[in-house]
């Protein structure tokens, strides 16, 4: 056989619609339908899904409902995220099985189908045990999306919040908060000197909380508190108070007490709203190291069962050279 | 020679092809007819169909079996079959009412089930990959390739195992795709993974210089 034989040989071997309906006798236009309504719901979802899995494996029985973005969200947040469908991309039922690529390998070989592994934009096909294709769908790199080691379950918020500090806070790597490093001034404008910090945090935890459903900063309006940062996750919501301590640009302080007014507001969000599960104080504290190690305290009868001790990060200002002459 | 028999085999193959080709929105005209017999001849043994006892040979516009040509007139004279002159010297042809009624007949019963089921199928991918486009795919086909160097008059035998041939192409992509199947393959498939494959092989292969509706 001449190379171009074998290279078209190898490129229809691997069209998953073309290996689906060889091993199940479903027409090819049925096939293609449904690889092409994979991918475009796919892509049309992928802005606003959670960095979770999922998978479509086709059953034999016949479904109802048309796929839908709330349909795979629901599959998502129920713990669910294999969802049988008919050829036809409706479903038919969310199934809490297993997720691993041995689990769709297993399922695929067993009811001879084809499943659709979902991570983000990167989908796997799997027919007949076997993994026909693979890829990304929005940048069609062929190669499988690098676990980053920063991500956490949100329960380990500590490793988030000292990830992030040893990651974006250091040098200032991802983030400018010094108005004036020497004199530890923090910046003031354009934006409020809160809101850099918190910004900073919610893309944060936008990237690497694992098991985030969303996550929300200053929700408003309908009676909502207006709380810092929400992350909603599948066993409840965690709220998260953001402080900064020290002075800044405009000339506004906050010392120690501004600790305590944090676990305060934190106690209020948890009382009024009964999807917290759990909540935290982070403060950044542009205080000299000093004050910073004796001046840390808070009203121990202010703190809500539910919420954490405060976090008080200290921002560091001297590089290593000015360190070292020190 | 041509024999009664080989003509008679050749009329079934014609009378399907007109048939699936209607259903699947393909206009035949001599040329077409020619190389959608070939491809059915390439495709037989996966239905399990041994191949005509007459095998096409290589000629001016690619793979020619006189014996079609004389089935399609036969039946023409017969009026199971239509024809229609084409512009600048073609001809297209149809079924009748009556070669429908043949065909309907035949379909009915197990007669010719399998050699209708492959004939059936290749419309059916042709539909998929694009009438237009089975000149090429024949000029790419492998058996073909192979022998349309050598010179005209060449035998095109499709189910040769022991050379580069259609046969082994699609046997070869059944392979391919059967990997984990636990079952036996749906030919329709890899029909139409075949013809894919021609595809690709011909879009990277220069154009043939002749007119396809001669």
């Amino acid at each position: 056989m001449t190379s171009d034989e074998v290279q078209a040989m190898a490129e229809v071997a691997t069209d998953p619609a073309v290996v689906w309906s060889a091993v199940t006798g479903i027409s090819m236009k049925d096939c293609s339908e449904f690889v092409r309504m994979v991918n475009a719901l796919v892509l049309d979802c992928l802005p606003h899904l959670p960095p979770r899995s999922y998978s479509f494996v086709v059953d034999g029985a016949q479904g109802e409902e048309a796929l839908s973005l709330p349909v795979i969200m629901k599959a998502i947040t129920m713990e669910k995220p294999v969802i049988r469908v008919d050829s036809g991309l409706r479903l038919i039922r969310l199934s809490d099985e297993g997720l691993t690529m041995k689990d769709v390998q297993r399922r695929t070989r067993t009811e001879q189908t084809i499943e659709v592994l979902c991570q983000g934009s990167y989908l796997t096909y799997c027919v007949a045990g076997h993994v026909v294709r693979e890829g990304d769908l929005a940048s069609n790199a062929s190669h499988m999306p690098v676990a980053s080691r920063f991500r956490r379950p949100i329960a380990e918020f500590e490793s988030l919040l000292n990830d992030n500090l040893a990651t974006s806070f250091h040098n200032e790597r991802r983030l400018r908060y010094w108005h004036n490093r020497k004199k530890r001034i923090l910046l003031a404008k354009p934006d409020k000197t809160e809101v850099i910090f918190q910004r900073e945090l919610k893309a944060w935890l936008e990237e690497h909380v694992i098991d985030q459903i969303r996550v929300i900063a200053e929700t408003r309006g309908l009676g909502q508190d207006p709380t810092d940062i929400t992350v909603i996750t599948a066993a409840g919501d965690v709220v998260i108070e953001i402080k900064w301590l020290g002075v800044n640009a405009s000339g506004t302080t906050y010392k120690e007490p501004r600790i305590t007014e944090g676990v305060r507001q934190v106690a209020i969000y948890l009382d009024n709203d009964g999807r917290l599960t759990k909540g935290y104080v982070v403060c950044y504290d542009a205080r000299p190291h000093e004050v910073h190690l004796n001046e840390s305290k808070w009203e121990a009868s202010a703190m809500h069962p539910l919420c954490d001790d405060p976090r008080i990060l200290f921002l560091e200002s001297e590089t290593a050279s000015e360190k070292a002459t020190a | 020679m041509m024999s009664a028999v080989d003509v008679a085999g050749r009329s079934r193959d014609v009378m399907l092809a007109l048939h699936f080709a209607a259903q699947s929105g393909g206009t035949i005209s001599r040329i077409r007819l020619q190389k959608f017999v070939y491809l059915l001849d390439c495709i037989a043994r996966l239905y399990d169909v041994l191949p005509s006892s007459v095998t096409h040979r290589t000629y001016h516009n690619g793979p020619y079996d006189a014996t079609i040509q004389n089935a399609v007139d036969v039946l023409v004279f017969r009026g199971f079959v239509a024809s229609e002159f084409r512009k600048p010297r073609t001809f297209t042809y149809q079924l009748t009412q009556a070669g429908g009624d043949v065909v309907g007949l035949w379909l009915e019963t197990d007669a010719f089930a399998r050699r209708a089921s492959a004939a059936r199928d290749l419309a059916t991918a042709l539909e998929q990959v694009g009438w237009s486009s089975i000149v090429k795919l024949v000029y790419a086909e492998p058996t073909y390739r192979t022998r349309s160097g050598v010179g005209f008059g060449q035998a095109l035998v499709v189910d040769d195992v022991t050379t580069n041939s259609a046969r082994v192409m699609w046997a070869t992509i059944s392979d391919a795709l059967g990997v984990g199947a636990t079952f036996a393959l749906h030919p329709a498939a890899v029909v139409y993974a075949f013809l894919r494959v021609l595809k690709t092989i011909a879009s990277r292969s220069p154009t043939p210089e002749h007119d396809d509706d001669i």
